[in-house]
């Protein structure tokens, strides 16, 4: 057969039904849903007309119920008595009846929810009475869950206790509505259900159960509840984690060391509760086992922890923050560190990121200014009294000789104080306030500060630049001179109404003048400083020591917070050896009080010298830190070690080996070194007398022998 | 014996009955009204001495009634408030209403007595 007629054969025809059926099913589905509909009506009307019956019964059993629960035999006439007797045996009547029986139960339970004081008790009197709690019983014997659960609830709502035995049975029941059931009626029939419950349960115990149980227990009246931390030791978690809750929640601090151990369960949640009572009882002692528990933790563990750390309020505590905040890489943990920190300590850890780059400096300067014209300052005053009080400054900045200065170069004024003009329409200048605008003297001041910032960075980069200027001023400092004799020359003028030549008849100390500037905006490398790199820095701070005076001191201080580790011991060491170097300068009689402060921050620069170790301990695990800035530190360890131990003359003593040459010295000089390691420990006399031993040729050779291998060394790298 | 005119608006019928069952017993004259509706048509006709009052109940809630009664019916009669919430937010707002005293339930019947009976010497 040709396919192609096949295929048309079969698209036209239709598959043949048979119409009856289509009838049939119809017939079906419609006598289905009459049924179903049928079946909804009648259950519908039949629970309607059992839910009138209970009520009409219910208005019925009510009245009896009120005047059992109302009546009293002694107050009763003769009418209430027979009254009674005649409702009380038709109640037995109705009782009868097993629905009867559970709607005056309903009844009860009802009235229950809604009285108190005397007329509840009567109400778990007639429900006794009345036989109503046997058919409670009889509910615990059922095989279905939900009469059992109902049968409990029954006797625990009707204070039976009795039931206690019965019930007591279902604490360990498979099935977990009748066992949370069960639990709560153990702990509602009596106060010591809880440690009956709490010495049972083998199940876990849910947080909504726990809740409820709290519930039930703050509803006694003089509850005296049990030594929960005896319960700390049980081998169900639920219940030690229960248990630390319940001691939580009844402030049971009795049990410190058990709560504290508590802090290495293996179960998160213990230690998280344990960590929630230590924080809530302040158990001190637990510190350091929760530092030592911290890195094995998970991440919510350890912000718990690091909140109970908070709390305490320990400074010795930070240390550790910190370490968390540079080792932990989560972070949460890591804010919570900082977090914690700025709790022990406000303001130890400050804003960095997102900020602005403005020139404190000269918002400083600006807020000083304005300090000086609110208090309405006579300079002169000001002058004077600063001269007395500021004896360290270099008399290189003397106004004497800047006034001089600028009487010669008076062409260089007059282009700074063109500068000035030019200054101030600067950005800075127009945020000033119109109370500093009404008194531009100070202003001057300020910008003459400007203008030192601007020279520095524009021209003198180098440092080496930067100290040919300092040792011959050239233009670029006069100018500098120059508009600080302008900045005093401005503020005379509108002061005292004087003329040029009335103040070049005057002698002024620039060092009262500078005083009106922080102590450490003195200092000529601070500007410098600040917009240099770290390396740049660490050459800076050399440089200090060469040409630095007293003035640097401050400015070194405010590096001892630098948040660069080796700036801030090249800090300490530079201060040290400056504050010497000013001393070989000053009085003889003076040198030894110095000197011990000289040797105090010498033993500070031998603890940063540990903690340096320490730190580079820190630095191998720290990611942040690259092997660059690494190799850096222990080049610059080694500098620094040698510079100390230089200004002692012994100075290839304590350094590391980097010779043969080396080697053999220290084994020379054994007793040498001994001894000056001695004195870095204990203090300056020791080293007097190490010093004494030798004369001062003899010192001078063996200086020279000991320098030799790294001279020699140095020669030869060229 | 009591003969006061007290006016039950409570929509528990069980609670219902057994207060109007304990005040019947001190002589009191009381009418029970299960909703807000029936108890604004009570109180269109009628004038009670006492009103009890439930929060909670159908079309007309306690401290509606209490408003009404206070500041559009101008009547002064004491009126108790009787609430399963009994926490200060529904206290206050049936105080700042009118309402002379509030029960958190379970009430005790006793002191509902005592106190009914101090707010009608009071009003005498």
């Amino acid at each position: 057969m040709n396919p192609q007629i096949l295929n048309t054969y079969f698209l036209i025809t239709a598959p043949k039904i048979h119409t009856s059926i289509l009838w049939d099913l119809t017939l079906l589905f419609t006598i289905l849903a009459t049924v179903y509909f049928f079946f909804v009506f009648y259950f519908r009307n039949r629970h309607q007309k059992i839910m009138v019956s209970r009520t009409a019964l219910k208005k019925q059993l009510a009245p009896m119920v009120s005047e059992f629960l109302f009546y009293h035999e002694k107050e009763g006439t003769k009418d209430e008595k027979s009254s009674y007797i005649n409702q009380k045996i038709a109640i037995r009547e109705l009782i009868k009846d097993k629905k009867n029986r559970a709607i005056l139960a309903d009844i009860l339970l009802d009235l229950k929810k809604d009285v108190s004081g005397d007329t509840r008790k009567r109400l778990f009197q007639l429900y006794k009475d009345l036989n109503l709690d046997l058919e409670s019983f009889l509910k615990l014997k059922s095989w279905r869950w939900q009469r059992i659960s109902q049968g409990m609830f029954e006797l625990t709502q009707m204070q039976v206790l009795e039931a206690y035995v019965f019930i007591s049975r279902f604490i360990n029941d498979k099935r977990s509505v009748i066992r949370k059931q069960a639990e709560i009626s153990i702990v509602t029939l009596t106060p010591e259900g809880i440690s009956y419950f709490l010495d049972t349960t083998t199940y876990q115990i849910s947080q909504w159960q726990q809740l409820k149980i709290i519930e039930v227990l703050a509803g006694f009246d003089n509850f005296q509840p049990p030594r929960f931390s005896n319960w700390l030791t049980s081998k169900n978690k639920h219940v030690v984690l229960f248990a630390l809750r319940l001691i939580k929640h009844y402030d049971q601090n009795d049990t410190e060391q058990a709560i504290i151990a508590l802090v290495r369960h293996k179960n998160d949640h213990i230690k998280q509760e344990a960590i929630s009572c230590i924080k809530k009882f302040h158990f001190k002692a637990s510190r350091s086992t929760l530092k030592s528990v911290f890195w094995k933790s998970s991440n919510a563990i350890k912000l718990v922890i690091l909140d109970a750390i908070a709390s305490f309020e320990n400074e010795d505590d930070i240390l550790f923050l910190e370490e968390v905040d540079k080792v932990d890489i989560n972070f949460l943990v890591k804010s919570k560190a900082l977090s914690a920190i700025n709790t022990i300590k406000p303001g130890y850890v400050m804003p960095t990121e997102g900020l602005e780059e403005i020139n404190l400096e000269a918002s400083k300067e600006l807020y000083m200014v304005d300090e000086i014209n609110d208090e309405d300052l006579v300079v002169e005053a000001t002058i004077s009294d600063h001269q007395d009080s500021t004896p360290d400054l270099s008399p290189d900045y003397n106004m004497k000789d800047t006034f001089k200065d600028s009487e010669e170069n008076f062409d260089e004024y007059q282009k700074n104080k063109a500068l000035h003009n030019i200054l101030e329409s600067h950005e800075i200048r127009s945020n000033l306030t119109d109370k500093t605008e009404e008194k531009p003297k100070y202003e001057f001041i300020n910008s003459s500060y400007y203008t030192e910032i601007e020279f520095f960075k524009k021209e003198h980069t180098k440092v080496s630049e930067f100290l040919d200027i300092k040792k011959e001023p050239d233009l670029g400092l006069k100018d500098y001179r120059a508009l600080d004799f302008s900045a005093y020359h401005d503020i005379k003028q509108t002061q005292t109404g004087l003329n040029d030549n009335d103040l070049l008849s005057k002698t002024i100390d620039h060092e009262s003048i500078s005083t009106a500037l922080s102590s450490d905006h003195q200092s000529i490398f601070k500007s410098l400083f600040e917009v240099s790199d770290d390396y740049c820095k660490l050459l800076l701070l050399d440089e200090i020591l060469e040409v630095g005076n007293s003035k640097e001191l401050s400015f070194l201080n405010t590096l001892h917070n630098h948040h660069n580790f080796e700036i801030r011991k090249k800090a300490v060491l530079i201060k040290a050896k400056l504050l010497e170097k000013i001393q070989e300068k000053e009085a003889p009689e003076q040198a030894f009080d110095d000197k011990k402060r000289v040797q105090t921050l010498k033993e500070q620069t031998i603890d940063y010298e540990q903690e340096q170790a320490d730190n580079y301990r820190k630095y191998d695990r720290d990611e942040n830190i690259t092997e660059e800035s690494l190799s850096a530190n222990k080049e610059l360890k080694s500098l620094d070690l040698c510079f100390v131990l230089e200004d002692e003359e012994v100075s290839s003593l304590e350094t590391k080996p980097f010779s043969v040459f080396d080697i053999d010295f220290d084994v020379d000089f054994s007793e040498d070194l001994s001894s000056i390691h001695h004195f870095e420990t204990n203090g300056k006399e020791n080293v007097l007398e190490a010093e004494n031993g030798l004369t001062k040729e003899e010192h001078s050779f063996f200086h020279h022998l000991l320098h030799f291998p790294s001279k020699l060394e140095n020669k030869l790298n060229g | 014996m009591n003969s006061k005119k007290l006016l039950l608006a409570e929509d528990d019928a069980l609670l219902a009955s057994l207060l109007d069952y304990r005040l019947k017993k001190d002589g009191y004259q009381v009418t029970i009204c299960s909703d807000g509706k029936k108890v604004k048509e009570y109180l269109e006709e009628n004038r009670p001495d006492v009103i009890i009052t439930d929060i909670m109940m159908p079309y007309f809630s306690g401290l509606e009634l209490t408003d009404y009664v206070r500041n559009q019916l101008k009547l002064k009669i004491p009126i108790i408030v009787l609430s399963s919430a009994g926490n200060e937010e529904n206290v206050l707002s049936a105080f700042k209403l009118g309402a002379n005293e509030f029960l958190s339930k379970p009430i005790s019947p006793a002191e509902l007595i005592l106190r009914l009976q101090k707010e009608l010497a009071h009003q005498n």
